[in-house]
């Protein structure tokens, strides 16, 4: 069951906020696919090894420098920039 | 004359022989883009760009030089994948105004084949939705059917191609993004095996399933895209390292002794009456031609969707983390603060379904349900990859309905997002198993909406689906 | 009441490579903002990151270098959260399975070794750096971000701020032996974040426990490991209770201050990156990674107790690599371990004290080595010389003869200086005589006093005996 508690929650992380009909609408929703999705815990899945492809550290990317964008492009999108970075509001440590 | 109902095999062959240039087509295919604008099936349209590209292109011709089959070829992408100084939006108001500052390696794949990109794409934002009623600017329509949706996620895509606006179209498919839309609106579409196209440039929505895949008019079609569209790329990790191979070689006009699968659990509930008959006569077809066919059962299969809706929407979260209004995309002016920021921006900049994966992605990643979800969904994914495996080692390519019915209405699930889910109980498996997959128009129901087919095959077997495909389409119409 | 203070540490190393992590963009530091940076580390929509194989290597280096195990197969996880240094508002870090697990390092407590374990080494990205620019306003800058970081995280084995600050300087020393760091705190290419609890000696139930961050040099740690403890002792026994909380040390004035409790500690989200692949390294890679490691401290020192040297000397030398390197290099030269040694410790390093560059080049160290090894000059003059070198730049054997030092080897110079000084003292003569055979030094030294310190010590000894029992 997922509650309108969890909906806050997990909109606190995922930085979203919505008003009072949206998350009672999430709750329902939430709920129908939480619900779907929840089938998989019937299914026996005991003595599965996660197998995975692995890379070689041979075959990694070898430490060698690339070009990288031109300060201009770098920040080009940014909404908002001041002295050739990217400006927030004050972040207080 | 009108070329815009050609194919690419043929144009290549009317472009050499010089008896049309890649302007004019260019210019006809500009001219039916507006012509159809009411269908948004494109986002932005990019003129000048495009003409310029064709003039280089005959200048080439009438030099005499040998070019690739996609030469002065025009084109559209979906605007999901970056183009250098365009814009990049993703049908989302977050990234309305977003212009790329690099190029997807696919883009330099085309650009080198000196293909024409004219326009790119209306899609559901962030390629997440089946139906392109997602886009945040307008839903696409059907083409052969305007009061229908075109299918999605790369719906514009699809309409596109139907709709003779552009010869082909690079979409994305992430859980039948690309066969779907292709089903609906009766074009071929592919969704290579993960890893064969790079996914570098082009904007993530489930980075372990996403592929960029072709949607043309023919099976030859999209075997000359993607000799185009595949290869190795360093700038992905997860780009798979195999030998390039010509696919226009795949043709063989026979399927004699190729041992086709039909999966019991895919001619269940759901699927509707008219689709399945046309798969079965699909079935028929084959035998006819000295196909093989053999029943199979995958009993775990129908727990592929439940998987993918786990771990597309857990990859999703944070794929769309990086969307906070900082380096790009809509920042509010008077933030009261940094949280304030980012929850105002990624509240104004998405759309409902956009925020409904992201909450959901969230949910089964956050702590206590880890296990319960993600890591469940991983191991059923595990089971999934050993059944189809199992499966290939009983025939070489599985037949099946791309999508349980032909387009829909309009507007019709739109507030039912399990409904809309269930229509892609069919593609979602083979992304799972990162498998190729091809649909392709298998005829017409009663209301003239088009039915598609779709054909599995084993990792890195798109040569034996191009063939099996082929042979469909080019024979079907001779029984 | 008597308590023991329980701290665990966790050290962030950058890493030396030529390019980020997970892109190839110039790992450097002091650029102008953003001028390091692509569409990977920028966090640009459909951009995908490619792991640096060289930080790997290095990071398994440092697992080598303090004797972690190295799993074969890693995993690279995404840790979920959003902060403006942080461009994709996750950093691909390591949880389940890290590069290496369970090493230790050793340091002397009280003259005694003692092993502090380490948990784990693993290879994340760094973050970028937010500018505050005191206008209402901060700036970020992504030159940073993408950085390859080792985090060493040890089991809560350190009890004080003298081992911690031990562990932390045995820690930056081998580091700094392996080459694949800077470790320069100033710079934070090190940073560190202690944990800290504190309980009754008599309890064998761990108390709640702390995590301070904002710790800029070894000196802060100290500071704030023992304002902490103090702290949290205080707390206990006014009836208070530790709060589970992350405090930021200020080490202007001395304190910690809350920045946030258990209560809104993070959700982190981990799961493995879909866009990496785990990594896979052989035993034969690893064996060859330990292969290409350069003598570590604790090696060099038992090398060089090999060579008769004391365990002080020995320990100095191995402080810093650029010492143990340049001792290496004169031994090089010339093989007297004591003499050298003598030089660099007395010296050398006095020099060094003061100013920052070592001015005088292992050959030119070596020449004036011979000298003194070969008797040519004494020890005291070798020290008047090595002045002058550092001084002028002169070579040892242009000194010599310039300064006139060269050692009187000569027999009937000698014999007048003995004769000399036996007819100028008779009461250590008769010292002597009356068996106080320790009246010699004062005769030595006379002899030395006479020659201007040319004289050789040890013949003036020999031949002053002679006379005395003639």
């Amino acid at each position: 069951m997922i509650t309108k508690k969890d909906v806050l929650h997990v909109a606190k992380l995922s930085k979203l906020e919505f008003n009072e009909d949206e998350i009672d609408a999430f709750v329902e929703n939430m709920d129908s696919i939480v619900g779907y999705v929840n089938t998989l815990s019937q299914i026996d899945t005991s003595g599965l090894e996660e197998e995975l492809t692995a890379v070689n550290l041979d075959d990694l990317r070898q430490d060698e420098v690339q070009p990288s964008l031109p300060q201009e492009s770098a920040i080009l999108n940014a909404p908002k920039k001041r002295n050739g970075g990217f400006s927030v509001p004050q972040v207080v440590e | 004359m009108d070329y815009t109902k050609l194919s690419i095999l043929e144009l290549a062959k009317l472009l050499r022989e010089g008896k049309v240039t890649s302007v004019e087509l260019t210019k006809q295919v500009l001219a039916k883009i507006k012509e159809k604008e009411h269908l948004h099936a494109l986002n932005s349209v990019m003129e000048e760009y495009a003409l310029a590209r064709a003039s280089e292109v005959d200048q080439m011709f009438s030099e005499g030089k040998e070019l690739p089959t996609l030469a002065g070829i025009p084109i559209t992408i979906k605007d999901n994948i970056n183009i250098k100084g365009f814009n990049t939006t993703c049908s989302s108001k977050f990234l309305e105004n977003f212009v790329a500052p690099y190029s997807a390696t696919i883009v330099e794949n085309l650009e080198k084949n000196y293909a024409v990109i004219v326009g790119k794409n209306n899609m559901d934002e962030f390629a997440m939705g089946s139906s392109t009623e997602n886009s945040a600017f307008y839903p696409c329509l059907n083409p052969r059917n305007e009061e229908c949706v075109p299918g999605g996620s790369s719906g514009g895509s699809a309409a596109a191609v139907a709709a003779d606006l552009g010869f082909a179209s690079v979409g994305t498919d992430t859980g039948g993004s690309v066969r779907q839309p292709a089903s609906l609106c009766g074009v071929v579409g592919l969704k290579p095996t993960y890893g064969l196209v790079s996914r570098y440039g082009i904007v993530a929505f489930a980075s372990s399933l996403d592929q960029a895949g072709p949607l043309t008019k023919t099976v030859k079609d999209s075997a000359v895209m993607l000799n185009a569209l595949a290869g190795h790329d360093a700038k992905e990790e997860t780009s798979a390292n195999v030998e390039k191979v010509d696919y226009m070689d795949s043709f063989t006009g026979s399927v004699k002794g190729v041992k086709i699968g039909l999966i019991k659990e895919f001619f269940g509930e759901g699927l509707d009456e008219e689709v399945k008959n046309a798969i079965l006569d699909a079935a028929n077809f084959y035998k006819s031609k000295g196909a093989e066919i053999v029943e199979i059962s995958m009993p775990f299969v129908g727990s592929a969707l439940a998987c993918y809706y786990i771990l597309s929407s857990a990859e999703a979260a944070s794929n769309l983390s990086r969307f906070d209004g900082v380096k790009y995309g809509v920042s509010v002016d008077d933030p009261k603060n940094l949280n304030d920021l980012y929850l105002r921006n990624r509240s104004q900049g998405f759309g409902k379904e956009v925020k409904r994966r992201i909450m959901l992605g969230n949910y089964v990643l956050s702590s206590g349900y880890y296990d319960a979800y993600y890591k469940k969904a991983k191991k059923v994914q595990r089971l999934l990859v050993q059944q189809f495996a199992d499966t290939f080692s009983k025939c070489d390519v599985i037949l099946s309905p791309t999508s349980p019915t032909v387009a829909f209405k309009i507007g019709e699930k739109a507030n039912d997002p399990l409904a809309m889910y269930l229509s892609d109980i069919y593609t979602v498996p083979v992304n799972i198993a990162e498998l190729p997959a091809i649909s392709i128009p298998c005829g017409l129901n009663k209301d003239n909406l088009p039915i598609g087919m779709q054909l599995i095959g084993k990792k890195f077997s798109e040569k034996t689906l191009f063939n099996v495909a082929d042979v469909f389409e080019t024979m079907k119409g001779e029984n | 009441m008597k308590y023991d203070t329980v701290i665990g540490l966790e050290v962030h190393c950058e890493l030396k490579t030529q390019t980020k992590c997970f892109c190839g963009c110039k790992n450097n530091f002091g650029d102008e903002p953003n001028s390091n940076c692509c569409p990977v580390c920028l966090g640009f929509p459909g951009a995908l990151p490619v792991l640096n194989k060289k930080a790997v290597e290095y990071a398994v280096i440092a697992g080598l270098a303090f004797n972690c195990s190295i799993n074969n197969e890693s995993v690279f996880e995404r840790k979920n959260y959003f902060y403006p240094d942080l461009s994709k508002a996750y950093q691909i870090s390591q949880l389940e399975k890290p590069l290496c697990v369970n090493g230790y390092v050793e340091i002397n407590v009280d003259g005694k070794p003692k092993k502090i374990r380490l948990n784990r080494i693993h290879l994340e990205e760094d973050a970028g750096k937010l500018i505050h620019d005191g206008i209402g306003g901060t700036v970020v800058d992504y030159n940073r971000g993408g950085v390859p970081l080792i985090e060493i995280v040890t089991e809560p084995d350190i009890s004080s701020a003298e081992e911690a600050v031990a562990f932390l300087e045995a820690l930056k020393n081998t580091i700094a032996y392996t080459g694949i760091s800077d470790v320069k705190m100033e710079e934070g290419s090190l940073r560190c974040d202690v944990n800290l609890s504190v309980k009754p000696s008599d309890s064998v139930v761990l108390g709640t426990r702390t995590e301070m961050k904002n710790l800029n040099s070894f000196k802060a740690v100290y500071r704030a490991i023992n304002y902490e403890q103090k702290r949290q002792i205080e707390e206990i026994e006014d009836g208070h209770k530790i709060v589970q909380e992350t405090l930021r040390w200020d080490d202007n004035i001395g304190e910690s201050k809350s920045m946030r409790s258990k209560e809104d500690s993070q959700d982190y989200r981990y799961f493995p990156d879909p866009d990496l692949l785990p990594v896979y390294i052989s035993n034969e890679q690893i064996e060859s990674l330990k292969n290409s490691i350069p003598k570590l401290p604790s090696e060099l020192k038992q090398i060089y107790l090999g060579y008769g040297l004391s365990d002080y000397d020995a320990s100095l030398l191995v402080e810093s690599k650029a010492i143990s390197d340049y001792f290496n290099e004169v031994l090089s030269y010339v093989n007297e371990p004591k003499i050298v040694a003598n030089f660099i410790i007395n010296e050398v390093l006095r020099k060094l004290k003061e100013c920052n560059e070592n001015k005088m080049k292992a050959q030119e160290l070596s020449e004036l080595v011979t000298l003194v090894a070969k008797k040519e000059i004494s020890a005291t003059a070798g020290k008047q010389v090595f002045e002058k070198m550092w001084e002028t730049g002169k070579s040892a054997n242009v000194l010599v003869e310039e300064l006139g030092l060269k050692q009187v080897n000569n027999d009937d110079e000698l014999l007048s200086y003995v004769v000399a000084a036996i007819q100028n003292n008779p009461q250590s003569v008769a010292d002597y005589k009356s068996g106080k055979l320790s009246a010699i030094g004062f005769l030595v030294g006379q002899v030395m006093k006479a020659s201007k310190g040319k004289a050789n010590p040890q013949k003036v000894n020999e031949m002053l005996k002679a006379e005395l029992e003639k």
